[in-house]
């Protein structure tokens, strides 16, 4: 409430001061009270990509809503008109309003694509400045009491009681308030379709795990086919274009134990067995 | 080769290429169709503002405002993953590319809005005194783009006296407050700190406790509207077309009203607001049909004055008022005839309160 003030005698300027004071609070008070108050409940749901469905309903007094709903039928665009730019450029898509009789509420519904950000796979809902009052699961509910000059009513001073609601995708997971950010945060999986770091790099890696497939393969197939041999006990002359003979290894005695002149299981020379008695290798004609 | 080492080799084997079968058959099934840049497909749509009010330009670098100069839609239309977006901007030489944002992934069918908050470069920007124009440009990039890609958009700058009451079109304002729907970049006409305006408040609040005395508030009001009265400071009258709201109009900081010695109603309460803020009085301006009225809140008891600013100029309000006041054209006089044009106005639901100090704190700050 504005004051006015006049130069009168002290006495009478004092009490006339109290009894104004007095007379324009109470005025003020019942200006106060006389604000319009809106009631808002602003949900919004969230898709997998982070789009949101937004219904948003306000709810006036009986006398604001029907002042309302006459300047809205005399203007049709009395209700969208501050959503138009938006709607226009693609930032909102299915825009409608509805005025309800029965709860004397404006109801709006639109979609608003990105409404989530995608950080590799941590989504977030910016715009959170107070903590959630609530938050069941993927559900996060957050209260607000705001006075505003008029947005797209008819009243220059009110005050609007918002309730906001957010509900995330049912896939997500580990939802959380991030007071830092302001933000609610959620894990949100690729869609099935898609395997992240194998899709992403689908030629690099099938070519790479193909080869190396057929590699182990030829691998084993060539392990497998060999036969498995028993290691000679000692090989004492060298083979043409070996090693020298001053570096071959000394040549092996008979083992401990064996008698003298008896031939050995194998031949010394080439490994071949040798049948007992023989002297000279019946494979490669060493003398043993 | 030993049985033993045989058989550990064969198993070995066995197990690699049992593993890399299964790798090679999950990379060659994987869904969808390797990363291919070619195969991207981006629907990118730059949207700027068209005019930008100079003397609020500070506010669009804040990016918890929701004054950006110009926003990008960008969505991902085809079945191919973009990896790596990035993202800046250039708003002609007033600024270098901003430092850009980037988006690691953005998936089929998702949508990024970005948005451009610059700083604008305030030697150059102070120089601007008409409407200019200025050349936005986007580019972006991501994974497997050989160059960046570039948009362009044209957008307006104002002059630094300019101010445009409304940005809704004429035939979408129903309600008064639509008119004015602009109204909180009046905020940043409002200089406190401004060195005339600065030294021209001291000479009012001398010897005065006007942050904890209500008398010494309002005494400290009404010196101000003398003071501005010593001074010579005349009114002048807006045109009609002043108040349409569509086109820019020409508002004077406070300095230039105490130089200029006049200034129009707006003028006048945006010069007496300042004034009042500068020695430590809580001020607003109210904008009632077809005019603006500076008040005070006294600082004990929280009680809201209003003064008639147009009437510092004696002459014109004998001239054009002069059954309704006194040869003196005191500033009581003045007190009583703004509050009840106030209270009017609040009868009536036409009127739009700035509060500055609320609005320099959300950023929109006063550039000089």
């Amino acid at each position: 409430m504005v004051r006015t003030k006049k130069k009168l005698g002290i006495g009478v300027a004092i009490s006339l001061f109290l009894l104004a004071t007095l007379l324009l609070a109470g005025a003020g008070l019942a200006r106060e009270a006389e604000k319009p108050t809106i009631n808002e409940v602003y949900k919004v749901t969230i898709n997998e990509v982070g789009d949101g469905r937004i219904v948003d309903t306000m709810k006036y007094g009986k006398d604001d809503y029907a002042a309302i709903k006459k300047v809205e039928k005399k203007n049709r665009g009395f209700l969208t008109r501050r959503f138009k730019t938006d709607d226009n450029t693609g930032e909102l898509i299915d825009f409608k309003t509805d005025l309800d009789d029965s709860s004397h509420s404006v109801v709006i519904n639109y979609d608003k694509p990105g409404f989530a950000y995608n950080n590799k796979g941590v989504f977030a809902v910016y715009g959170m400045t107070e903590k959630p009052k609530d938050n069941k699961g993927k559900t996060f509910t957050f209260e607000e009491k705001s006075t505003i000059n008029s947005e797209f009513t008819l009243f220059t001073d009110q005050v609007i009681l918002t309730k906001t609601i957010i509900e995330l995708p049912e896939a997500a997971s580990n939802p959380r308030y991030d007071a830092e950010e302001k933000a609610i945060l959620y894990d949100m999986p690729p869609a099935a379709t898609q395997l992240g770091f194998f899709n992403e790099n689908k030629c690099l890696l099938s070519v790479v795990f193909g080869l190396l497939t057929l590699a182990f393969a030829g691998a084993l197939a060539f392990v497998a086919r060999r036969k498995p041999t028993v290691a000679p006990e000692a090989v004492g002359t060298p083979v043409t274009g070996g090693p020298s003979l001053a570096a071959a290894p000394p040549p092996v005695q008979p083992e401990a134990g064996a008698p003298a002149g008896e031939t050995p299981g194998f031949c010394r020379k080439c490994g071949a067995p040798m049948a007992e008695g023989k002297t000279f290798c019946t494979k490669c004609g060493a003398h043993v | 080769m030993s049985k033993q080492l045989k058989l550990v080799l064969v198993v070995l084997l066995a197990v690699l290429t049992a593993a890399s079968g299964v790798l090679f058959l999950v990379a060659a099934t994987a869904g969808g169709t390797a990363y291919d840049p070619a195969k991207v497909r981006l629907d990118v749509k730059l949207i700027t503002r068209e005019e930008i009010v100079t003397a609020a330009f500070k506010t669009y670098g804040d990016d918890t405002q929701d004054m950006w100069v110009a926003k990008t839609l960008i969505r991902n239309t085809g079945k191919m993953p973009v990896y790596d977006f990035k993202i800046s901007y250039k708003v002609g030489d007033l600024t270098d590319w901003t430092s850009g944002e980037e988006y690691p992934e953005i998936r089929p069918q998702q949508t990024v809005r970005d948005y451009c908050w610059p700083n604008l470069d305030e030697e150059r920007i102070k120089a601007i005194t008409t409407k200019t124009p200025v050349e936005l440009v986007m580019k972006y990039e991501y994974r497997g783009l050989s160059k960046p890609v570039q948009d362009f958009q044209k957008l307006f700058l104002l002059g630094r006296n300019d101010f445009v009451f409304s940005s809704l079109p004429e035939k979408d304002r129903l309600t008064f407050a639509d008119d004015f729907d602009n109204y909180r970049f009046i905020a940043a006409f409002i200089t406190p700190n401004e060195n005339t305006t600065k030294s021209f408040a001291n000479t009012i609040g001398g010897g005065l406790e006007t942050r904890a005395s209500d008398e010494d508030a309002l005494e400290a009001f009404q010196r101000c509207f003398d003071a501005l009265r010593a001074q010579g400071v005349k009114y002048i009258m807006e045109p009609e077309a002043f108040w349409a709201g569509s086109a820019a109009q020409y508002v004077q900081y406070p300095s230039e009203t105490i130089e200029r010695k006049s200034g129009t109603c707006l003028d006048l309460a945006v010069a007496m607001s300042a004034l009042m803020e500068a020695i430590g009085v809580k001020s607003y301006v109210a904008l009632i049909p077809g005019h603006a009225i500076p008040l005070v809140t006294l600082p004990e008891s929280g009680d809201l004055y209003a003064i008639e600013s147009t009437f510092i100029d004696k002459d014109y309000a004998l001239d054009k008022h002069g059954d309704a006041v006194s040869p003196e054209v005191s500033s009581d006089e003045c007190i009583s005839i703004a509050s009840d044009e106030i209270s009017q106005a609040q009868d009536d639901g036409q009127i739009v309160m700035i509060d500055p100090g609320y609005w320099w704190k959300a950023g929109v700050m006063p550039a000089w």
